[in-house]
Formats: C-alpha cells, sequence, structure tokens
C-alpha cells in the first residue's frame, strides 16, 4: 500500500513546488516592471513637467495640475520672438554648427588615435591613454580664466568667432571620443585585417576599406555621444560666447520676458522642448545602432 | 586583455606594469598642468607657493610610479 501512495504523494509535491515557482517568478516579474515603472517616472517626471508647462498659458505658469491645461502654443512662438532681445532661432544655429563641426574634428582625430592605441603595440602605450584619461578628468572650471584671457588676447572673444567655442569643446568631446572607439577597435576581428593585407592591401588601405566599414555602428554611436555632449555643453559657452556665437544653452539661460524683472519660465519651457525634441527623435530613430555601438566591447566573445 | 583594467585577474609583472603605466599616464598629465601653472604664475610674479607644492607632491608620486614600474623588470 505504501508503495502505491509513494508516487502520489510525490506527484502533489511536485505539482505544488511547480506552483510555488510559477508564483514566486510572477513576483518577481511584477517586482522587475515595478521597479522599471518607477524608473521611467523618475527620468521622464521632470521632461513631463517641462512639456507640460511649455503649452501652458504664462498667466497659469506655476499652476500644478499635473495634466496639460489652460493650453497655448504662445511660448513657442515668443521663444522664436526677437521683440524681447532674444536671439533663440539664431542660437539653434550656432548650436547645430558649433556640434557638428566639433563632432567632426573629433572623429576625425580620435579614428586615428584610437585605431593606433587598439591596434599597434608600441612602448608608453598604456601611459598614453592614463593621460587621456587623466584629460577627461581635469574640471572645466579650471581652464576657464586661462582660457578666457588667452582668447581675449587673440581676439577671438568679439564678432563671429566660433573657434573660440569649437575648439575648447573638442578638448572635452575628444577623450570621450578615443575611449569609446578603442574599446570598440580592440574587439574587431583583426583577422579581417590580415587577409587584407595578405589580399595586397597597405595597412591605411586595410583600415579604410575593411576595418572602417564595420566599424560604422561604434562609430555612429560615437558621433552621437560627442555631438549631445557639445550640444549640452554650457560652462565655456557661457563665458567664450558673444551675441553672434552664443549657443542655445547660453541663449534659454539669457532668455528675458516681457516685463522688467519678469521670469519668462513658459517661454524657456517650450525653449527646453525645443532643444530637447530632436535628441530624443535622432536616438529613437537610431536606437538599434546606439545600442548595438554600445554593447560592442563589452563582451570578449 | 581588457584594454581599459588590464591584467584583471592576473598578477603577472607584465600587468602591472601596464597598471602603472596607466597611472603614471594619469599623475604625468596633473603634474604637467601643475608645472604650467607654476611657471606662468613664477613668470607674472604672482604668489605659487601653493601650485610648488602641488606640483613637489606630483613629482614625487610620479618618481614613486615610475621606481614601481622599473622594478617590475618588463
Amino acid at each position: 500500500m505504501s508503495t502505491q501512495a509513494l508516487p502520489a504523494t510525490t506527484a502533489a509535491a511536485n505539482t505544488e513546488t511547480h506552483q510555488y515557482r510559477h508564483k514566486s517568478q510572477r513576483w518577481q516579474n511584477a517586482r522587475g516592471y515595478l521597479g522599471l515603472a518607477l524608473l521611467i517616472i523618475w527620468g521622464l517626471a521632470p521632461f513631463y513637467w517641462m512639456v507640460v508647462t511649455a503649452f501652458r498659458d504664462v498667466d497659469y505658469t506655476f499652476d500644478t495640475t499635473p495634466w496639460p491645461t489652460h493650453v497655448t502654443m504662445q511660448n513657442f512662438q515668443a521663444a522664436f520672438s526677437t521683440s524681447t532681445g532674444n536671439h533663440f532661432g539664431r542660437a539653434l544655429v550656432n548650436s547645430v554648427i558649433i556640434g557638428i563641426s566639433t563632432t567632426t574634428i573629433a572623429m576625425l582625430v580620435g579614428v586615428f588615435a584610437a585605431y593606433a592605441l587598439a591596434r599597434l603595440d608600441f612602448p608608453g602605450k598604456f601611459l598614453i591613454l592614463g593621460a587621456i584619461l587623466g584629460a577627461s578628468m581635469f574640471p572645466g572650471v579650471a581652464l576657464v580664466s586661462p582660457l578666457f584671457q588667452l582668447f581675449s588676447n587673440i581676439g577671438w572673444l568679439n564678432g563671429a568667432n566660433y573657434q573660440a567655442l569649437i575648439i575648447p569643446n573638442i578638448s572635452f568631446v575628444l577623450p570621450l571620443t578615443v575611449y569609446t572607439l578603442t574599446a570598440f577597435f580592440s574587439e574587431m576581428p583583426w583577422e579581417l585585417e590580415e587577409s587584407a593585407r595578405m589580399d595586397g592591401c597597405t595597412q591605411g588601405q586595410a583600415f579604410r576599406k575593411i576595418m572602417l566599414p564595420l566599424a560604422a555602428p561604434g562609430l555612429f554611436t560615437t558621433a552621437i555621444l560627442a555631438f549631445i555632449s557639445s550640444w549640452n555643453e554650457y560652462l565655456l559657452s557661457q563665458q567664450f560666447s558673444t551675441n553672434i556665437t552664443q549657443p542655445v544653452t547660453v541663449a534659454i539661460a539669457q532668455f528675458t520676458g516681457a516685463l522688467p524683472r519678469q521670469e519668462p519660465y513658459t517661454t524657456v519651457m517650450a525653449a527646453g522642448t525645443i532643444v530637447t525634441v530632436p535628441l530624443i527623435i535622432m536616438v529613437l530613430l537610431f536606437q538599434r545602432a546606439i545600442v548595438s555601438g554600445l554593447t560592442a566591447g563589452g563582451v570578449k566573445g | 586583455m581588457p584594454l581599459f583594467n588590464p591584467g584583471t585577474g592576473t598578477g603577472g609583472p607584465r600587468a602591472k606594469a601596464q597598471r602603472l603605466e596607466l597611472l603614471l599616464g594619469i599623475l604625468g598629465f596633473f603634474a604637467f598642468m601643475a608645472l604650467v601653472q607654476t611657471v606662468v604664475l613664477e613668470v607674472r610674479g604672482d604668489p605659487a607657493g601653493f601650485s610648488a607644492a602641488v606640483l613637489a607632491v606630483l613629482v614625487v608620486a610620479v618618481w614613486l610610479v615610475w621606481r614601481a614600474r622599473r622594478n617590475t623588470g618588463v
């Protein structure tokens, strides 16, 4: 009798264990989703509030209703209006000029530096990597006053001298570019380059025709990160820009209202929304390339 | 071998040398910046005592790391 009861007991125990595991798994999933939801709310809440305020009538600026009320497009018109002395449209163009120039130069220099650091074995390689790391650690605020003095001596702080904004920006973007690309290049299959060399390519041709096209996702990711870093730069731009060259970060901070001592919060929020939206669209469009570029080099195969 | 964390999990002299080289690069960069600042202050005739002290500390640190790097024998 005991031999017949045993399988039944085991089956019941198995079912119980299965149910317990299933329940535990569901609870674990629920906790995961809850954590994700909290993170998303935490990250997106400021942006949500910015967009809600951007669409709110100026008379209801401090209305704390969490959803859009008194919706108007006037703030966006006011952001582009030049009647109060703001030049937001010009600042947007300036930011694009500075961002594209910085990204292009940083990528041109960074690709070769990263390739050499990842591919070549030369004495002092890690010394150079350490120096690049040191440069990226250097506090930007320490550079403001010496650079200000230098640029004013050579006459870069007046008129349309974009180089006063582009060159210091490159010094901050370049370490980021070199580091990201070195990690990417170091994980690439070098057998491909060796095969190209055996087929008669020079080292330069192998790099240009074989390795560079393969590195496209990494290059693309790095370029986007460099552009975002340049687009968001405020500290140096605030010191080195003129009325003609000031980028959006500075222009928004200097927005003036229609009345004296009136802080135009809703216009600032509208301008903030205009500045943020292109970045969000760019990241959403190229999400797949960015993720593959960022994770490449993270795991050794 | 991970490029930015050389010699992870290994205690070999080559890995140690690479880690020390990385440290030497960082310290060397800051020592160079401190040197530039001290020279500029001295040339201008501004007080440079603190800057020179920072430079001295960094130079000693660079020397110690350099000695440790040399002693690895790589």
